[in-house]
């Protein structure tokens, strides 16, 4: 009798997790609708550029060829003004003599100095090595980049986003704790809490949260640095914090949005936040291909926000994977919109309207 | 997504009470009924529909004064106007005559009926022509008129109550059909059909358009010479469809939905208490029976318009209507 019992038990327990599962992975949906802000087209069509950054000037920055080996990627400027967007090789000057420097760039953000007027470019990049946070002084015309120097720290593991709050100063989100290509592959199907966030103080990286997270994602600042927002791509949920005196981060609030969330850009003069998504889960992470043949669908997402939370979640966005793949960011500048993925392509959007 | 964002084509007009059917003529006017009430209402809704004094009603729209609103057409005082609860609407323009007839889906107390009527431009008001009415008419849901003396009709369900029809939807019975009138007979042209509701004429006529109301998917017939249909495709659009319209130009398919269904069960029960989500598809079509790409081109949670049942494109301007709450008029910036 008790045995019996048990194992219902079990049984029930492996139905709940199977059902959670199923949900999560998106298993359900399998087609995805066509949202879109007016006429769109092509900026990039093979290569990805997994994280963009508008800088002014209609020039955006962006980081491209992120890949799990390690190999060596690029850094392009993208210039939206016009009615085609034109892609920029940056030239990198005072660049270091390393064969694995800017091996696969994932997260970027850039820094402006009050006083001097100065942008600052961070690029996290993954050489087989170890983490490397590289620093780049942009000039804008024409545009171009110097090298200045490059940040590490022991608690670099397998990193994913950062955002500059001071010259050298951010806060970057931990993914895996290994990093190796395998096991951040099939950590997106085993659901454990890895993830966290660091403040980097000029020096040395600090835990800036107690909480930990499965695949903590982009991480970004509200315009006047005072809410931190990080989008747990793991849980689909989007969390804010208040910054404290010592730069540790206080949780405000969190919304479970019921879309894969990526990278977010917040716009500096309304404070919206434009964030890359997922929409179906399971073509986004079949990794070892067990699926067959599918494409990754995307989304981006106008998140309007204040301090009690989330007001108003608005899709801009949508596409079956055809016209754009695995969307990872998205900013809007200047009345348009650039998606950008992390594998291929990038593209720019006219908005026609945006509600008030 | 469960979730469901708001997303806003532009500036809106309102009108209450409901605005289920509509449909535009092609110099934009735009005939619409209003004050829906049908067997199927539950209890609470009817005496609802009492307390707030919603009444039966066909308003005309024209895109090109849209400063004035809409308008209520006066109905014919030898008609029931009392026992009047309009659905489904199709409209008729003589090209040699320039009249203009509507036939009209009718609840009255008793058995469901298609009125059909002339508009009086002059009076603004409905001159009521004739009264359809047959054995094979159980609950009706909407009509698409094929001259001014035939048409096709939708019978959604066969249960005629509140309950009984609730367990037919909930098992999903396939006890829905569409008949034909030919100006002599009617007709069975299609049946077994699972809650069919709103039905359409392509752009050249030869084929019929079928909104499968709980099976999410728009359903594409043949006509053949005597009018019967013969299924082509069944196409799946991912919410769940009330009315179509035509994009007159391009033959593009505009389509009333809600995404979350169960939501509008509730909602029609209580309106004053429950939003439904509402969702318009832009179906560009290849030709009357390829579907091209689906977009999504209206979205939203219940708070600016719940329960969208019907939408028509004129000139950049887009009118949505609901089943019982309210008539939205957007500007459109883009039909990507």
């Amino acid at each position: 009798m008790l045995q019996s019992l048990f194992y219902l038990g079990i049984l029930g327990a492996a139905l709940q997790y199977f059902l959670y599962y199923r949900d999560w992975a998106s298993f359900n949906r399998d087609f995805v609708l066509k949202v879109r802000p007016g006429k769109c087209h092509l900026a990039r069509e093979h290569g990805g550029t997994e994280d963009v950054d508008y800088v002014g000037d209609s020039i955006i920055l962006a980081s491209a060829g992120f890949n799990w080996e390690g190999d060596v990627g690029q850094l392009l400027a993208f210039n939206i003004s016009g009615e085609k967007t034109q892609e920029i090789t940056l030239n990198i000057s005072n660049s270091p003599r390393r064969a694995d420097f800017l091996g696969a760039p994932h997260g970027i953000t850039t820094w402006t100095d009050p006083d001097t007027g100065e942008v600052f470019l961070y690029v996290l990049t993954h050489p087989k090595a170890e983490d490397r946070i590289e620093v780049f002084e942009v000039q804008k015309s024409p545009v171009s980049l110097r090298y200045i120097r490059t940040i590490t720290d022991p608690n670099f593991s397998f990193m994913n986003d950062l955002i500059a709050v001071g010259r050298d100063q951010f806060y970057i989100t931990r993914y895996n704790w290994y990093r190796s290509g395998d096991w951040v592959k099939l950590a997106h199907w085993l659901h454990i809490k890895e993830g966290t966030i660091f403040y980097y103080d000029g020096h040395r990286a600090r835990q800036a949260v107690s909480e930990t997270y499965f695949l903590s994602n982009g991480i970004s600042v509200s315009p006047d640095k005072r809410t931190v927002y990080m989008a747990e791509w793991g849980k689909k949920t989007l969390h804010a914090y208040r910054r404290e005196s010592n730069n540790k981060l206080k949780p405000l609030w969190k919304e479970y949005l019921d879309t894969g969330i990526d990278n977010i850009n917040v716009d500096q003069e309304t404070g919206d936040l434009w964030i890359g998504s997922h929409p179906v889960t399971w073509r986004i992470v079949d990794f070892f291909g067990i699926f067959g043949k599918h494409t990754a669908p995307s989304q981006v997402l106008r998140v309007k926000v204040s301090d009690g939370g989330v007001d108003a979640v608005e899709e801009i966005y949508s596409d079956n994977g055809e016209e754009i793949a695995g969307s990872t960011a998205a900013v809007y500048a200047e009345g348009k919109l650039m998606v950008a993925s992390v594998f291929e392509q990038a593209i720019t959007c006219d908005v026609e309207y945006l509600s008030k | 997504m469960q979730l469901v964002g708001r997303f806003d084509s532009g500036a809106a007009k309102k009108v209450h009470h409901g605005a289920e059917d509509m449909e535009t003529l092609a110099d934009g006017r735009a005939f619409i009924t209003s004050g829906f009430q049908w067997p199927l209402s539950s209890k609470h809704f009817k005496q609802l529909y009492k307390d707030q004094g919603r009444k039966g009603k066909v308003l005309l729209f024209d895109f090109n004064k849209p400063e004035s609103g809409v308008t209520e057409l006066a109905m014919d005082p030898q008609f029931d106007g009392e026992n009047f609860h309009p659905h489904g609407i199709s409209v008729l323009q003589d090209p040699d005559s320039g009249k203009i007839f509507l036939f009209i889906v009718n609840h009255p107390e008793g058995k469901d009926t298609v009125e059909k009527f002339e508009f009086i431009q002059e009076k603004l008001a409905l001159e009521h022509i004739e009264t359809f009415s047959d054995s094979t008419f159980r609950v009706l849901n909407d009509v698409a008129a094929t001259s001014e003396n035939s048409f096709y009709v939708t019978n959604y369900v066969h249960s005629k109550s509140s309950s009984l029809s609730f367990i037919e939807i909930i098992l999903l019975l396939p006890w829905g059909s569409v008949v034909y009138y030919d100006g002599a007979n009617y007709n069975v042209v299609a049946d077994s059909l699972v809650i069919p509701n709103g039905i359409l004429l392509s752009k050249d006529k030869r084929y019929v358009y079928l909104a499968n109301n709980f099976f999410a998917s728009i359903s594409i017939f043949e006509r053949d010479e005597d009018d019967r249909l013969t299924i082509l495709q069944e196409f799946p659009i991912h919410s769940y469809p009330d009315n179509l319209s035509l994009e007159p130009k391009t033959g593009n398919l505009l389509i009333g939905s809600i995404p979350v269904v169960h939501m509008m069960i509730k909602h029609m029960d209580a309106p004053d208490v429950d939003m439904a989500p509402s969702k318009v598809l832009y179906i560009h079509m290849d030709n009357a029976t390829t579907v091209g790409e689906i977009t999504d081109l209206y979205t939203n949670d219940g708070r600016q318009i719940s329960g969208c049942s019907s939408a028509t494109i004129y000139d950049n301007k887009m009118l949505m209507g609901s089943v019982i709450d309210r008539l939205v008029y957007c500007d459109v910036r883009t039909l990507e």
